[in-house]
């Protein structure tokens, strides 16, 4: 796959550390569509009647941050093993047979939760809630197609990680930035663990995590409440409820000291810098900032007309790509990213000090009506283009539900954005952009 | 991290035919007073309306020689200001009334994406039009603008499958335009003006080149009243290439080895490729289906099967067909660590050898076809999605009625004619391969 980065250099950072949601309101949350099984399981329903489709996902309250020490990697792994059989389905089947009922399906984890969905005719919405609650408690592993699985994720590391410098100090970065918090592990695993992980750890991490009471169903499309219930009931509602352990993670120690990290690689042809600075999170540390800091990541470096590019990139041509990024919908604490692409002959220690001039800049004179009017227009009409289709839309409602945050957060989030003021904008860029928080990496060649 | 990459690479021809349902199949043709014409689908459910234009024949293929890159640099470059406005003023006016407006271009044509809340449509397509017709190409923005496409072509030679592809493409197509990289050099970069800038946009911005279409919120009748008056400006007729554009004959290679791009990575990156059909070709679907049984269906199909469910060797391995202007490739991508990467080449090869051996059988043929039908409304629930295809029926001129003739073209193939193209197709002695890493014997 060819990304053509040309003008703007899109979002490395963005894509790399959380999936890039941005969280939008449709119509105000109707009590109805929020509803919990006795055996625990949360759903919810997006009516959407515009074509006879359904998006059908379930979310599960595992991943990454869940792994056991020494186990990094089993989340996804265990993800994959998920499409192998059960009692009864054949093994490798589960795909095969949504796309001969004419749907799609597919899966991803993050460091938060896991996600399996399907999008399909509105009549069979049935069959694969059939068979995805079937997978939710009978699957069956067979250690040779375990092994072959493993081959798989390790050839998947190589795709992902290791044959790109970039993501190798990403992956460095992300382990020096987070000191004590398991955000601090590769999502895709350690290439040592995931080598020694085996059908044994993939059943363990199964009977402790998979189960209804640790799971939100999604479905949007053209059904109704009544029918989704009344299926839930039927297919997930038999399942028995597993006693859970509770979710905690550790909090971050201070961070006191700024590091950096230089990683060389003979492949590199333009040498780039990316920071990273520990933020606050909708769950995490001060969370008065989250709607701040979207807006902030936005106003500075999140499009062609942001101070960075308009600085760096237009009126003084040190850079060719200046960014910045966040998003706070996390369980632990969020990152506030950038990246910076310099010109030819423009040092990257140039480079930095110009952001931070900046940044200081901005702290100092403020920020105007306008650049924080037109910042709040973007990010509210995405929550009206957001309302298109049915997949995005169900996985906003999935992604927020399954992180234990309130629908709330999603009724109000275009209020909570409407009311940043410039304060609020100025006291979180001086609480998120300090050195001491942070991690600089660097990618160059040898030669440079 | 998905079970695995979603293989719709660069398929918009392809698309066409996977998607859209009965419900949304209401295509109109608007007509404005002065000749141009529109498709419409009228969709009031949301306040949002898609817009998609396209100017047929300016895409790279017709780039001057020594000016390789042009059409890539103009649609840079389309709006960075326009008319009174300056760039900064452009793109400030576009997001404070939150619209989103970008241009794209591939070697065939250039497309511009408008997507826009209904109140601002009229404001929306001011702003296209006096960037279509009045772009103001600042020498300072060209400058800036050519060295950030330069920076990009330097940032590219770090991507394995960059390269791979590239050089695929050198191989394949031998002294055929469509073997130039769309974003050309820094040297053919340095060598377009301002005046070449203007002179492009003069020439291939024109009345009889242009394809429109728009679905949402969005009437006949503003449709037709935009017609007249948000599209004006431009030329009547698309000034004539000098370029003599022939058909494409992908290169039969003399050895049955891969070309080996030494790079150190641990994991090779391969493509692989043949010569394949032109969208109007009419064995476009039995190759369509054939194709998916190969490698673009997923779990379904045989390389995923062989290659990853049956012996770990790739997380993502799939083929696709590439439809353009003057002719058609097959083309596919494989991702081995370095030392088993001639394995997954060689398991490629035989199964597209199988394939041509007749191999295919009627339920592998039904089970495709459930799923190209079954999947078909899954993608009709966005407009810009939508506003794409009836762009693409409009270049390929599959006829206003397509959509509901869509289902019948794919149901009606028989086995004899998805044998019969994979004979005629497949040949592993003509499967061009690039690696991008290491081969045994080729450290």
């Amino acid at each position: 796959m060819i990304i053509t980065i040309q003008k703007s250099i899109i979002t490395f950072i963005a894509l790399y550390v959380l999936l890039g949601m941005s969280p939008s309101s449709s119509h105000a949350t109707s009590p109805d569509n929020l509803f919990t099984l006795d055996n625990g399981l949360t759903v919810y329903v997006v009516q959407n009647h515009k074509v006879p489709a359904v998006s059908h996902s379930i979310w599960y309250r595992v991943g990454g941050i869940d792994e056991p020490i020494g186990k990094s990697g089993i989340a996804q792994f265990f993800e994959h093993l998920m499409f192998k059989g059960t009692e009864t389905v054949a093994s490798g089947e589960f795909s095969k047979v949504v796309t001969r009922n004419g749907g799609n399906d597919n899966a991803f984890t993050t460091y938060d939760l896991t996600a399996y969905y399907q999008n399909i005719a509105s009549d069979k919405l049935g069959l694969v809630m059939k068979m995805e609650a079937d997978r939710m408690t009978n699957l069956t592993l067979e250690p040779r197609e375990v092994t072959t699985e493993r081959d798989v994720v390790l050839e998947e590391r190589r795709t992902r990680i290791d044959r790109h410098p970039r993501n190798i100090l990403l992956e460095q970065m992300r382990a020096s930035l987070f000191l004590r918090h398991p955000y601090r592990r590769p999502l895709i695993g350690w290439q040592s663990d995931i080598k020694d992980l085996d059908t044994q750890d993939a059943l363990a991490f199964y009977k402790q995590h998979y189960a209804p009471n640790n799971a939100v169903l999604i479905v949007s499309g053209d059904v109704t409440v009544e029918e989704v219930k009344e299926l839930a009931q039927k297919y997930y509602g038999v399942i028995p409820a597993r006693e859970l352990k509770p979710r905690e993670f550790p909090a971050e120690p201070s961070h006191s000291v700024p590091r950096t990290l230089i990683y060389e690689d003979a492949k590199i042809r333009k040498p780039e810098l990316i920071s990273f600075y520990l933020a606050p999170s909708l769950n995490y540390g001060e969370q008065k900032h989250v709607y701040a800091l979207e807006l902030l990541a936005r106003i500075l470096g999140g499009s062609q007309t942001s101070r960075l590019y308009q600085e760096l990139v237009v009126d003084k041509q040190l850079a060719a790509s200046a960014e910045t990024g966040y998003n706070g919908l996390a369980i632990g604490p969020a990152i506030f990213s950038l990246y910076l692409l310099p010109n030819d002959g423009v040092s990257l220690e140039q480079l930095q000090a110009e952001f931070n001039r900046i940044v200081q800049e901005m702290i100092e004179q403020g920020i105007t009506e306008d650049e924080t009017r037109r910042s709040k227009n973007v990010l509210k009409s995405e929550a009206i283009y957001a309302k298109e289709g049915l997949q995005r839309i169900g996985h906003i409602y999935g992604s927020v539900l399954a992180r234990g945050i309130s629908v709330d957060y999603i009724d109000q989030w275009e209020d909570n954005i409407e009311s940043v003021t410039e304060e609020d904008l100025i006291r979180a860029a001086k609480h998120v952009i300090q050195e001491q928080h942070s991690v600089t990496g660097i990618l160059r060649s040898p030669e440079s | 991290m998905k079970k695995y990459i979603i293989t719709s690479i660069s398929l918009i021809l392809c698309l066409l035919v996977t998607s859209i349902a009965s419900a949304a199949t209401d295509v109109k043709e608007v007509k404005g007073s002065k000749g141009l014409k529109a498709w419409l689908i009228e969709d009031p459910s949301l306040p949002i309306v898609a817009i998609k234009i396209a100017f047929v024949r300016s895409g790279s293929v017709y780039d001057p020689v020594g000016k390789e890159g042009m059409a890539n640099m103009v649609v840079n470059m389309i709006d960075e200001g326009a008319g009174d406005l300056t760039r900064i003023d452009f793109k400030n006016t576009l997001e404070e009334k939150a619209i989103s407006f970008y241009v794209t271009s591939d070697e065939d044509n250039i497309y511009l994406h408008l997507k826009t809340l209904t109140e601002h449509l009229d404001e929306a397509l001011k702003l296209v039009n006096l960037a279509i017709t009045k772009p103001r190409f600042s020498q300072e923005d060209i400058d800036r603008v050519r060295n950030q496409i330069i920076l990009s072509i330097e940032k590219n030679k770090e991507s394995p499958e960059f390269i791979a592809n590239k050089r695929w493409n050198e191989v394949a197509y031998g002294e055929h335009h469509y073997g130039r990289d769309n974003m050309g050099t820094a040297e053919s970069l340095n060598a377009i003006s301002k005046d070449d800038l203007h002179q492009f946009v003069r020439s291939n911005f024109a009345n009889d080149n242009i394809i429109i279409s728009a679905v949402g919120d969005i009437t006949k009748a503003q449709l037709t009243h935009h017609l007249d008056h948000s599209f004006k400006g431009f030329a009547k007729s698309q000034a004539k290439s000098p370029l003599k554009i022939g058909e494409l004959e992908v290169v039969i290679p003399s050895t049955s080895q891969p070309e080996v791009v030494p790079f150190d990575i641990p994991q090779s990156v391969a493509i692989f490729g043949i010569k394949g059909v032109k969208r109007n070709d009419p064995n476009f679907y039995p190759a369509y289906i054939m194709n998916h049984i190969l490698g673009n269906g997923g779990f379904e199909s045989r390389l995923m099967n062989e290659v990853r469910e049956k012996r770990g060797l790739a997380y993502a391995v799939y083929t696709y067909m590439a439809t353009y202007e003057f002719g058609g490739v097959i083309k596919g991508y494989v991702a081995t660590e370095n030392h088993r990467i001639k394995k997954s080449i060689g398991i490629i090869k035989k199964e597209i050898e199988k394939l041509k051996q007749r191999s295919i059988t009627q339920k592998e043929l039904d089970n495709a076809k459930k799923y190209l039908i079954g999947s078909f409304p899954l993608r009709l629930d966005k407009n810009a999605s939508l506003a794409n295809f009836l762009m693409f029926m409009q270049i390929e001129e599959l006829g206003i009625d397509f959509l509901k003739r869509r289902n019948q073209l794919i149901e009606q193939v028989t086995l004899e004619q998805v044998h019969e193209v994979s004979e005629q197709l497949l040949d592993v002695d003509r499967v061009i391969t690039v690696v991008v890493g290491s081969w045994p014997g080729k450290e």
